[in-house]
């Protein structure tokens, strides 16, 4: 009788234990929505975090439509302004060039007012160095390479040349066709690799497109 | 059952995400920032502000202008304006084209509006909308181009023309953006307000320019001085109630001219890429030594 007693009254309550439960099926259903949600948030918000995507734009495309049409106007002035900027130390704004120093002008200069861009793509590009035969005249000095020191990355490169020499192209007397960013960055891939000036008997070796 | 490990990694777990979202993702984005280009004018932005300017930075940030003065405006939307620029030649057809576009013209007015261009067609619509307008008037032989125009509460304050972006504090350190509007924002105040004797003058009293302003004085960045040989040309012309006793001047230490020299190089206005933003070039074939960035006058309502 007694044994019965003592099985059936533990002594003290058992200590309380840990055990593994099964996580409810709610938790995960939250989870996974908060999941998604977050998801459509940075699809809709992040703009893949670009760093030139600011609110109130989502995207680097709208964005981009929002960019002011780059008419031949436009180009001008940025041409304007970055030759200022680059080129006229030595070419001057007028374009007359310093012929004490070598440097050639840009007034009635046939390596500007070519059929095409192709030599002076390259010339801007990547520098000039030697002899240059320029209006009958022979001038000797050397040119940086303004296009390669041009800032930002290949695409905006191409651009600023295009406008610098769309610019070039266009004043000083001079009437040549438009160039487009396209055509530059087309150039420019062929010679990515190549980093010492051109000389001008090299550059006569290229079509003049 | 040992759950120290669980708990451990559940910690690092979450402070690993923060870190990722706090620290790493910010500087994967913008950490390597570097100068931009003005669109479309190509000029380098920004400039390294000017050493008075930098020294300007270092008493504001001691005088904590920054708790009161933020240096971001914000911009919730962005519209389009419809810019008719040239008549082309044939007229009858452009009037057509703008009749469609705005039907409460009037005969008279139509007219007047092509003899005086440019001049905006619409006003305050969606890119899309602008779109087909400046198609429907080019479709007609005219010129007409879609100009953008940010808008927000900030910008309607005339506070600036554009929202702010990181590049704004690229010179700066510490940046400022400052997060209390206790004053106005300050993100373009060297444009606004771009007299420098109006900034000495409003530090060292607010109200004797400003009537309502609830700043401090700064006047500890000003001193008292007798006039010996003759006045200083940098001395305040106060009002007569303010105005120190006969023989003697009010002049800036250098503290408030680095300070003022700070407030005119805060020029936050250029259109960037990352904010477009079209702005009045009159003639851009004209020769001129003003500012690019037109007028900072708030947007016409």
């Amino acid at each position: 009788m007694s044994v019965e007693l003592t099985q059936q009254v533990p002594l003290e309550s058992a200590q309380p234990q840990a055990r593994r439960k099964a996580v409810p099926i709610w938790m995960f259903i939250l989870l996974f929505l908060m999941l998604y949600w977050g998801m459509v948030y940075f699809d809709q918000r992040s703009g893949w975090f670009n760093e030139q995507v600011y609110a109130p734009y989502h995207s680097l495309e709208e964005l981009t439509s929002y960019q002011p049409v780059n008419d031949a106007a436009g180009v001008l002035i940025k041409g304007k302004q970055l030759f200022h900027d680059n080129c006229a130390v030595c070419h001057m704004d007028g374009g007359t060039g310093n012929p004490a120093n070598g440097c050639p002008p840009l007034v009635g200069s046939e390596w500007v007012a070519a059929k095409g861009p192709g030599r002076i793509i390259r010339l801007v590009s990547k520098g000039g160095q030697g002899e240059i035969e320029v209006a009958g005249k022979t001038y000797n000095g050397t040119m940086l390479a303004i296009g390669d020191q041009m800032p930002g990355d290949e695409d905006k490169k191409s651009e600023s040349i295009a406008a610098i020499i769309t610019y070039v192209r266009d004043t000083f007397g001079n009437k040549a066709s438009a160039v487009s960013a396209q055509k530059v960055k087309a150039v420019r891939a062929e010679i990515k690799d190549r980093n010492t000036n051109y000389s001008p008997l090299e550059l006569k070796n290229f079509p003049e497109d | 059952m040992n759950v120290a490990p669980l708990i451990f990694l559940a910690a690092f777990f979450g402070l690993s995400c923060s870190w990722f979202g706090f620290v790493l993702t910010p500087q994967i984005q913008v950490g390597s920032l570097q100068q931009t280009n003005t669109i479309p004018l190509g000029a380098v932005y920004p400039v390294q502000r000017p050493g008075m300017a930098r020294e300007g930075l270092a008493v504001y940030r001691a005088n904590g202008c920054e708790y009161c003065h933020s240096q971001q405006v914000g911009q919730t939307g962005t519209l389009c304006d419809v810019m008719l620029t040239e008549p082309g030649t044939n007229q009858q057809a452009v009037l057509l084209a703008l009749r469609k576009l705005r039907p409460s013209l009037s005969e008279g007015e139509d007219k007047e509006l092509l003899a005086s261009l440019p001049k905006p067609v619409r006003q305050g619509v969606s890119k899309a909308v602008a779109d087909t307008a400046v198609k429907t008037l080019t479709d007609s032989g005219a010129k007409a181009s879609t100009w953008v125009v940010p808008v927000g509460p900030d910008i309607a304050r005339g506070w600036g023309n554009r929202r702010t972006v990181a590049e704004d504090f690229l010179f700066d350190y510490p940046a400022m953006p400052g997060s209390q509007r206790v004053g106005p924002d300050l993100a373009s105040v060297g444009v606004r307000l771009a007299d420098p004797k109006w900034h000495l003058l409003h530090l060292y009293a607010p109200r004797a320019v400003v009537k309502d302003s609830i700043m401090p004085p700064y006047r500890f960045l000003f001193e008292k001085r007798r006039i010996e040989r003759g006045p200083s040309p940098d001395a305040l012309s106060l009002p007569a109630e303010l105005a120190p006793e006969t023989g003697y001047e009010i002049v800036p230490r250098t503290d408030a001219l680095a300070l003022v020299a700070y407030l005119m190089s805060l020029r936050a206005n250029e259109p960037l890429f990352s904010t477009p933003l079209t702005v009045a070039t009159a003639n851009p074939t004209t020769d001129t030594n003003a500012p690019a960035g037109g007028t900072n006058a708030p947007p016409a309502k």
